[in-house]
């Protein structure tokens, strides 16, 4: 019951936050002048049409009430219209979604059993040569660049070795999309019961993860690193290990257990940073998720998708804190003691 | 706040400053290597950038006639762009940009959440929870997300790449400063201060907030690294600096389409470039770090 009063709290906590985002991307959209009317009637009408159009679209409104009817459209799940590709934005997003979550999800899950395995071996054999080849491994993954690594990684595994696939979105150019289930080409080509197509998907697939998982697993390995290093110091290990209980128990059943908080922590933290990456993996490989989507239809100065991208983004990630602050009550029982 | 938003903060024990001060002097004895080495890399990026341009003679604008992707050889170093241009000496100019830009945004990121902080943990509370609030919500978006949207928003310059990054990086310092102040303002030195009877703005700019500092200067060069990063990250997408100027970002996107045709050389020096840094300003985090362990 107390988990459920928490979360009700916690929610109301987060509206505030989301209402904020709202006003932050409506009024950055505001200070491009005029781009809605001008972008739907072209530059050279007559100033008359121009403010019939402004009329129509509502912009002759002050400020306040053309936010007010931002979020009423956005209430309606109405997101605007892209005037790039002609579609309401909502229609976009829905053919675009599935493959950044398919990227996204596929390099979560490899992410974090990669870094908490690194982060316990480091830790673990501390000052050994693998401790610092994994400290290597996690300072220059934290200092390439996503989109660099990106385009090296196409250059060696496609240009000279020819193992990967062009970076040319998700399926190849012969391929013809599995019916429509899930959205997630993995998934839906499986149950079309097509292993060619499924090869195909899992080939395009293989780079931008890779790229993705290096790249994002490499903070979280120096916070595994962290925190596993306190729990080893700690007097419970010790005592364990005073007690004759052999390493790879005391490691496995005793501080593993221990770092699993942590590492729900990091689920929440991992979901910005691919969100964040999936931007420049999207660019590079051509993948056609929402992430480009905003990105192409910035550099046209099309704003609606990105206001609805910017938006989606965001209430997913407060979502996941959400989630997270949440489970987190239900695991710890300090917490529980904190908030009462 | 880095571009890796490494800010959930797991294990932090921190030090309190009083704690931190008395062993400083025996620290210096002996840097830790990564801080030398951090220091080190960035020394050798001033001393490129300044000799480079003038030892090969072409500014990172000049074209070379003739001289369209030619791979790296003894008169092109690093090879030259689809334009005839000499990547060496643009990679030694694009340093100028990227470190300017990511220690202005840093600096003026600092100046802001100092302010706001300060006047968070001294104000009314009406006005300390507007504050914390704007500071929320801009943590609540990616701040990669965030930054491109604003530098998306307004027409692209390095000023408007600044304080993007700028205000995606403050609400860590100003969550800190006012913590910070919350915590300080209640002690005997700040009565004491008050007893003299020096204005409220001289207390807090000049008692309370200094204690920040120790705070702060850890998060600085890690978020520089960040920094750098989403200005790479800015430029690449179109959003940052713009051409014809030689900035790393820009000049890897630039190389973008060479990629799969085998022109490695357009990209690969610039960001192997942007990646020498930021590891630099890393090392130099590390390298802080274990000073502060020794205390």
């Amino acid at each position: 019951m107390a988990v459920l009063t928490y979360a009700l709290r916690r929610l109301a906590w987060t509206i505030p936050t989301l209402v904020g985002a709202l006003v932050v991307i409506f009024f950055l959209t505001q200070a491009v002048p005029g781009n809605a009317a001008l972008a739907r009637v072209g530059l050279s009408v007559d100033p008359e049409t121009i403010a019939a159009v402004k009329a129509s679209m509502g912009l002759d409104q002050p400020v306040i009430v053309q936010f007010w009817m931002y979020v009423q459209n956005i209430l309606q799940g109405d997101l605007g219209h892209s005037w790039k590709t002609g579609n309401a934005v909502t229609f976009d997003l829905a053919q675009r979604i599935p493959a950044t979550i398919e990227l996204a999800l596929i390099t979560l899950v490899i992410t974090i059993p990669f870094a908490v395995t690194l982060g316990v071996i480091a830790a673990t054999w501390a000052g050994s040569w693998i401790d610092k080849a994994i400290q290597t491994y996690a300072l220059l993954g934290m200092g390439i660049p996503l989109f660099w690594l990106a385009m090296m990684s196409i250059f060696v595994f496609y240009f000279l070795l020819g193992w990967a696939p062009p970076p040319s979105g998700r399926i190849g150019i012969l391929d013809i999309a599995p019916p429509y289930v899930t959205g997630l080409y993995t998934i839906d080509s499986l149950l079309a019961g097509n292993l060619q197509l499924f090869g195909s998907v899992v080939w395009r697939l293989m780079l931008p993860v890779i790229c993705l998982t290096l790249v994002s697993a490499a903070p979280l390995v120096v916070m595994i690193y962290n925190v596993m290093g306190v729990q080893l110091r700690s007097d419970h290990i010790r005592a364990a290990t005073a007690a004759g209980i052999p390493r790879g128990q005391v490691v496995g059943r005793f501080a593993l257990k221990n770092i699993m908080i942590p590492v729900l922590t990091m689920t929440a933290h991992l979901t910005r940073l691919l969100l964040g990456g999936a931007i420049l993996v999207e660019t590079v490989f051509a993948w056609p998720g929402i992430a480009r989507y905003a990105v192409e239809s910035m550099q046209v100065a099309d704003l609606a998708p990105l206001q609805a991208v910017v938006l989606i983004i965001t209430a997913f990630t407060l979502a996941v804190n959400l989630i997270v602050d949440i489970a987190y009550f239900w695991i710890d029982p300090r917490v529980k003691v904190a908030a009462a | 706040m880095t571009i890796l938003d490494d800010s959930v903060s797991v294990a932090a024990p921190v030090e309190t400053p009083a704690a931190a001060a008395p062993s400083r002097r025996k620290a210096r004895r002996k840097w830790p290597l990564s801080l030398v080495v951090g220091i080190g890399i960035i020394i050798a990026w001033v001393a490129i950038t300044l000799v480079v341009p003038p030892l090969m003679g072409r500014s990172a604008t000049d074209v070379v006639y003739g001289a369209k992707l030619l791979a790296p050889s003894m008169d092109y170093p690093f090879g030259t762009d689809a334009l005839g241009r000499d990547i060496l000496v643009r990679v030694a100019v694009g340093f100028r940009y990227d470190i300017m830009v990511a220690m202005s945004s840093v600096f003026l990121a600092t100046v802001m959440g100092l302010v706001l902080g300060a006047i968070a943990g001294t104000s009314p509370e009406w006005l300390d929870n507007l504050i914390m609030g704007v500071t929320d919500v801009i943590s609540a978006f990616p701040s990669f997300v965030l930054a491109l949207a604003m530098a998306a928003a307004f027409s692209p310059s390095p000023i408007i790449l600044i304080i993007s990054i700028a205000v995606v990086f403050m609400p860590y310092y100003a969550r800190t400063t006012r913590a910070v102040i919350m915590t300080e303002k209640g002690k005997p030195y700040a009565d004491a201060a008050r007893a003299m009877g020096f204005s409220a703005p001289r207390i807090v700019f000049l008692h309370l907030l200094p204690n920040s500092v120790p705070y702060i200067m850890t998060l600085i060069a890690t978020d520089v690294s960040g920094a750098i990063m989403v200005t790479a990250g800015l430029s690449f997408l179109g959003f940052g600096v713009q051409p014809p100027n030689a900035e790393w970002g820009l000049m890897i996107s630039e190389g973008n389409s060479f990629i799969i045709s085998g022109e490695w050389w357009v990209s690969f020096f610039p960001g192997a470039a942007v990646m020498s840094l930021i590891s630099a300003f890393l090392l130099i985090d590390l390298g802080i770090r274990r000073i502060q362990q020794k205390f």
